[in-house]
């Protein structure tokens, strides 16, 4: 089963977005802040880390980094969620090496399909 | 009067009028001085010359009566004796005596001692040297000393012949007393002249008697130097035959005893001597034989017929005029110190107040207004004085008056700009805080948003999977709201962001029919809810562009649900082109409400929809189309609408492709284009278009610029030959653009005319502008205005270049006979200045041969400058051209009509055939015409 890493901080957020996509057939991972999305990342190799951007302790540009500065985690794709229009969040995001951004509020069907497109780059 | 001293007095005059008096006051004292010391020297040494000259002559005159009278009195004194019977009573008994017992019987003894004393005492008496009496038949009866030969008869013996012998002949044959000449007698070692008179006893000559004259007497005359100086002499000449003369007398200077000098008449070397033995008198200047310059006088002497010379040397004679001359240069030098030193003396009065003048001038020129002096005089340079001096006192007053201005206008600037800061600080901080917690607040908001949509949504889910339809009738509800909301809250806080001046742009490569089909995707469920047919035209081989894609299909999704909302059963139709210039246009078109001319007009404003009623029956913030507009502007676009009520309404945006935007071509500007050039900057698109329509009406080509600093590009690029300037815009506000293009010696002389709502014409003449207009503007006033800045645009000028006035008429009249516009200057210089303040002509005729700037040197400066570099130049010249001519004119894109008979004709004929060809066109063809008819 694909194995999803989701780094967000917010409660309901974790909570609803988890739940959808264990509903559409992925293995769901929690980190709650930047650090813990680092070392998840790195213990549970998941297919796909989910960021967010606000995170307390590091936030989701320096997790992305520390992530993609690993050997052993830098080839897992990572999607960051940015709040809508602030714009600049989704350049820095970018910069960070994140393969691609999604704005918040999640519409489920759309990052689905960015998902499906990082897993399988061949299919897309 | 204090001493003068000239050094302090040069030092002093100093300034160039000093030293020009100085100049002018030496030359004409020592040209006038000069000039008549040297005339008077002149007349003096003239009258001294002759006065020596006369009082010579006056000498030689006198010394000649002296010789006659002497004569006269010797011959009154001899004839005195003819009828003396003691003398002839003498005569006969010498005569007896002789007779009858020769000279040396004691009768002829007797005889002599009885009456020698008497003879004796008479030649004493009258101071002869030797007395003789001799016979009527030439025999010497007596002979006082016996220096006269007695055995000899005078008239048969050795004597005969001689003057003497003459004489007593001449006395005894015309009986009266007779002088002869002044000779050397044989026997005789001095030269002697005798008197001689015959003795009459009743008539019958008895014997004659003969005195010897005293040489003394005569020399005493002759050589009397009384008068005549150290070197005065009188040269006594006779003539010895013919061809000689010999000098008579004893010279003063020479050792030479009388007599012994004897010259050939025509030698020269006596020439006054040759003149007086001539018979004439006169004066003159001679070289003597010692060739010393003598000054002479001459006359004749006829008693003894002697030239006379009386001469003088002329250093002697003249020494006073010597003397006179160097009294002249003496007084000369002496007058020259008084005089130079009045020359400076005058020439420090005069520049005296100048220089002060001078000196106080620069000083209030250098910025000290303190400057003091004191005024001497009344007259022109006093009151010049006087002039400066309440000058400056008036520049002292303004001066101060004026700092004192400034300083008071400047701290209340500086207090002014204090305040400001501190009210930019605060308002910066307040901004800060506000966009703080607008980006805190819609984080915060969204949060339990995203939850509420998120689990509503996910409710629905598993009701549907669960197969329990009943709540989510009611979950949908939550969830359209929830979204409402968040729509709302994202409407906020971008609006907040374009206020605060907090929006960026992040310019990507937007695929335009991805962005198109994502759109029409998101707004399909809209239409159908409005029971809408939707329409999207967009040609396959659009491309992509680059801008901001989010804010882009923002603006779509904006329009397209508008218009949706206010559209039902009808037709929502985008179409999506390229335009020319670079511009991509969405124009988004429905057959729904419309709007009227007031609505339209608050159709951008924040918060404000066409009908206060709108929002109760359609809902939304009414941020939409303002968010739009500002995104649309944002992106260098912008957005235009056009509405019929009831009819539908057109809503369209020009979003420019920013890849390499100022590289891009202006529209409408090719190079083979020649109208005058116009750059349109506003920011706004609806004025830009406006404007760009009615020049282009006109027959301007226009380019336009969206803000400051592409306006500064494009004028740059384009060197334009107007600009019209919006004021408010981004990047570079007008004044900063006016500025910068005054600044740069390129640009600085493109006429700039202000467009702007306010007048602030105090404002923009001073920085440049040649005028301004306000919005909305005046088309007749701009127009006339381009048409004095930039010429007509559809009129076609000649540039005239050419230095000779007849043909420069002539050219002119050819031009205008076309029915071109003819301009002329007289140099390369003006035709450069020319150029430099007018648009481009569209050809040039130009002279080669003028003064300042010849053709050559006008056409090199000329194609230095891109704008000018094809423009059509046609050489009209005279010169000769050689082959070096020809290939530098060649090489600097100019075509030649050579200066023959016929060549005005053939210009004519070039234009005519040119405007035949392209109407009131270009006259780009004649060049290559002009060569084939050559």
């Amino acid at each position: 089963m694909v194995k999803i890493l989701l780094v967000e901080d917010n409660e309901m957020n974790r909570d609803m977005l988890s739940r959808r996509l264990k509903r559409n057939g992925y293995d769901v991972v929690i980190a709650v802040d930047g650090r813990e999305g680092v070392d998840m990342a790195a213990s549970e190799l998941p297919d796909l880390i989910l960021m967010d951007m606000s995170l307390p302790e590091i936030d989701g540009w320096e997790a992305t980094r520390r992530v993609k500065n690993n050997d052993a985690t830098r080839s897992i794709p990572v999607i960051a969620l940015t709040a809508h229009a602030m714009a600049g969040d989704r350049e820095k995001a970018i910069d960070a090496g994140c393969e691609d951004y999604d704005t918040k509020p999640v519409e489920i069907s759309r990052l689905l399909g960015k998902i499906a497109a990082l897993l399988n780059p061949g299919a897309a | 009067m204090k001493p003068l001293n000239i050094a302090s007095l040069s030092n002093s005059i100093g300034s160039s009028i000093g030293k020009k008096i100085v100049f002018w006051f030496l030359t004409i004292n020592v040209l006038s001085c000069g000039l008549l010391a040297w005339r008077t020297y002149d007349i003096s040494r003239a009258s001294l010359e002759d006065a020596v000259q006369t009082s010579l002559l006056v000498v030689a005159k006198k010394k000649a009566e002296q010789l006659e009278n002497l004569t006269l009195e010797k011959i009154r004194s001899v004839e005195s004796l003819m009828h003396n019977p003691s003398v002839s009573e003498a005569a006969r008994e010498f005569s007896q005596a002789i007779s009858e017992g020769g000279r040396e019987s004691d009768f002829y003894k007797a005889v002599a001692e009885k009456y020698g004393p008497n003879l004796s005492r008479i030649a004493d008496t009258f101071n002869y040297t030797d007395c003789a009496l001799i016979s009527p038949s030439g025999d010497v009866l007596f002979d006082q000393y016996g220096t006269l030969p007695f055995s000899e008869n005078l008239l048969n013996g050795r004597l005969k012949g001689t003057e003497l012998a003459d004489t007593v002949d001449r006395a005894r044959t015309l009986l009266q007393a007779e002088i002869s000449a002044f000779e050397i007698y044989p026997g005789m070692k001095d030269p002697a002249a005798f008197i001689a008179s015959p003795i009459l006893e009743n008539g019958v000559v008895v014997a004659v008697i003969v005195f010897q004259l005293n040489n003394r007497e005569l020399y005493s005359v002759i050589n009397d130097y009384t008068g005549l100086g150290e070197t005065g002499e009188a040269l006594v000449a006779a003539n010895l035959n013919q061809n000689e003369m010999v000098i008579v007398n004893p010279l003063r200077h020479a050792a030479a005893p009388a007599f012994s000098i004897r010259t050939p008449l025509t030698s020269g070397a006596y020439p006054a001597l040759s003149k007086a033995l001539g018979g004439v008198h006169g004066s003159g200047l001679f070289s003597d034989p010692g060739n010393r310059q003598v000054v002479a006088s001459w006359t004749y002497v006829p008693s003894f017929r002697w030239g006379m010379v009386v001469q003088q040397r002329v250093e002697e004679a003249f020494a006073l005029t010597k003397a006179q001359r160097n009294a002249t240069i003496w007084l000369l030098l002496f007058m020259a110190p008084p005089i130079v030193l009045l020359a400076l003396a005058v020439a420090r009065t005069i520049t005296k107040p100048i220089r002060v003048a001078v000196r106080v001038a620069k000083q209030v020129a250098a910025g000290d207004l303190d400057a003091t002096f004191e005024i001497k005089s009344h007259d022109e340079t006093g009151q010049l004085l006087a002039a400066i001096r309440s000058m400056t006192a008036d520049l002292r007053e303004l001066y101060g008056s004026m700092e004192d201005k400034i300083r008071e206008r400047t701290s209340e600037l500086q207090l002014a700009n204090e305040e400001l800061s501190v009210a930019r600080v605060a308002a910066e901080e307040a901004s800060k805080t506000k966009s703080a917690f607008l980006a805190n607040m819609s984080h915060e908001l969204r949060t339990p948003l995203n939850a509420i949509i998120g689990y509503s949504e996910m409710l629905q889910e598993d009701a549907q999977d669960k197969g329990d339809f009943g709540p989510v009738e009611d979950l949908r509800k939550i969830e359209s709201a929830g979204r409402h909301l968040l729509g709302l809250i994202n409407d906020i806080l971008d609006l907040s962001k374009i206020e605060a001046g907090k929006m960026e742009v992040f310019i990507e490569r937007v695929d335009i029919r991805a962005l198109v089909a994502e759109v029409r995707s998101i707004v399909r469920p809209l239409a159908e809810k409005s029971d809408n047919k939707l329409e999207v035209i967009c040609p396959k081989d659009i491309g992509a562009f680059w801008s901001d894609e989010t804010k882009v299909k923002q603006c779509l999704l904006n329009l397209m649900s508008n218009a949706n909302k206010f559209t039902s059963k009808g037709k929502v139709t985008l179409t999506v082109e390229r335009n020319a210039d670079s511009f991509i246009y969405f124009r988004v078109a429905d057959t729904g409400l419309g709007m009227n001319e007031e609505q339209l007009g608050r159709l951008f404003q924040a918060f404000t929809q066409a009908d206060a009623s709108t929002t109760k029956r359609f809902g939304g913030t009414g941020l939409g189309l303002a968010i739009t507009k500002h995104f649309c502007v944002a992106l260098g676009g912008d957005i235009a609408v056009e509405s019929t009520p009831g009819t539908g309404s057109v809503f369209t945006i020009m979003i420019p492709d920013q890849q390499e935007p100022f590289e891009r071509k202006p529209a409408g500007l090719t190079s083979e284009s020649k109208n005058a050039l116009v750059l349109v900057v506003d920011d706004d698109l609806v004025a830009r278009e406006l404007l760009t329509r009615t020049l282009e009406n006109e027959g301007y080509q226009v380019i336009t610029a969206r803000h400051g600093l592409e306006a500064l590009a494009l004028a740059r690029q384009h060197k334009p030959n107007a600009i019209t300037l919006d004021v408010m815009m981004p990047h570079l506000d007008g004044w900063g653009v006016l500025k910068q293009l005054k600044d740069d010696p390129e640009l600085r002389n493109i006429p700039v005319i202000v467009v702007t709502i306010l007048n602030e014409r105090g404002l923009a003449i001073p920085l440049g502008a040649v005028e301004l207009l306000t919005k909305p503007i005046d088309r007749q006033r701009l127009t006339s205005l381009l048409t004095e800045y930039c010429g007509n645009p559809t009129e076609t000028t000649v540039l005239i270049i050419e230095d000779d006035s007849a043909t420069r008429d002539l050219l002119c009249r050819s031009v205008r006979g076309v029915g071109y516009r003819a301009d002329a200057v007289v140099n390369g210089q003006e035709g450069l200045d020319w150029l430099s303040r007018s648009p481009p002509p569209n050809l040039i005729l130009l002279d080669l041969m003028m003064p300042k700037l010849d053709g050559f040197g006008f056409l090199r400066e000329l194609r230095k400058h891109h704008a000018y570099d094809h423009l059509p130049v046609v050489i009209v010249t005279a010169k000769e051209l050689n082959a070096d001519d020809i290939r530098d004119l060649s090489e600097l894109k100019a075509e030649i009509i050579t200066k023959d008979n016929d060549y005005l004709r053939e210009l004519v004929t070039i234009m005519q055939e040119c405007k035949r060809a392209n109407g009131s066109d270009s006259l780009r063809q004649v060049p290559r015409q002009a060569m084939e008819n050559q």
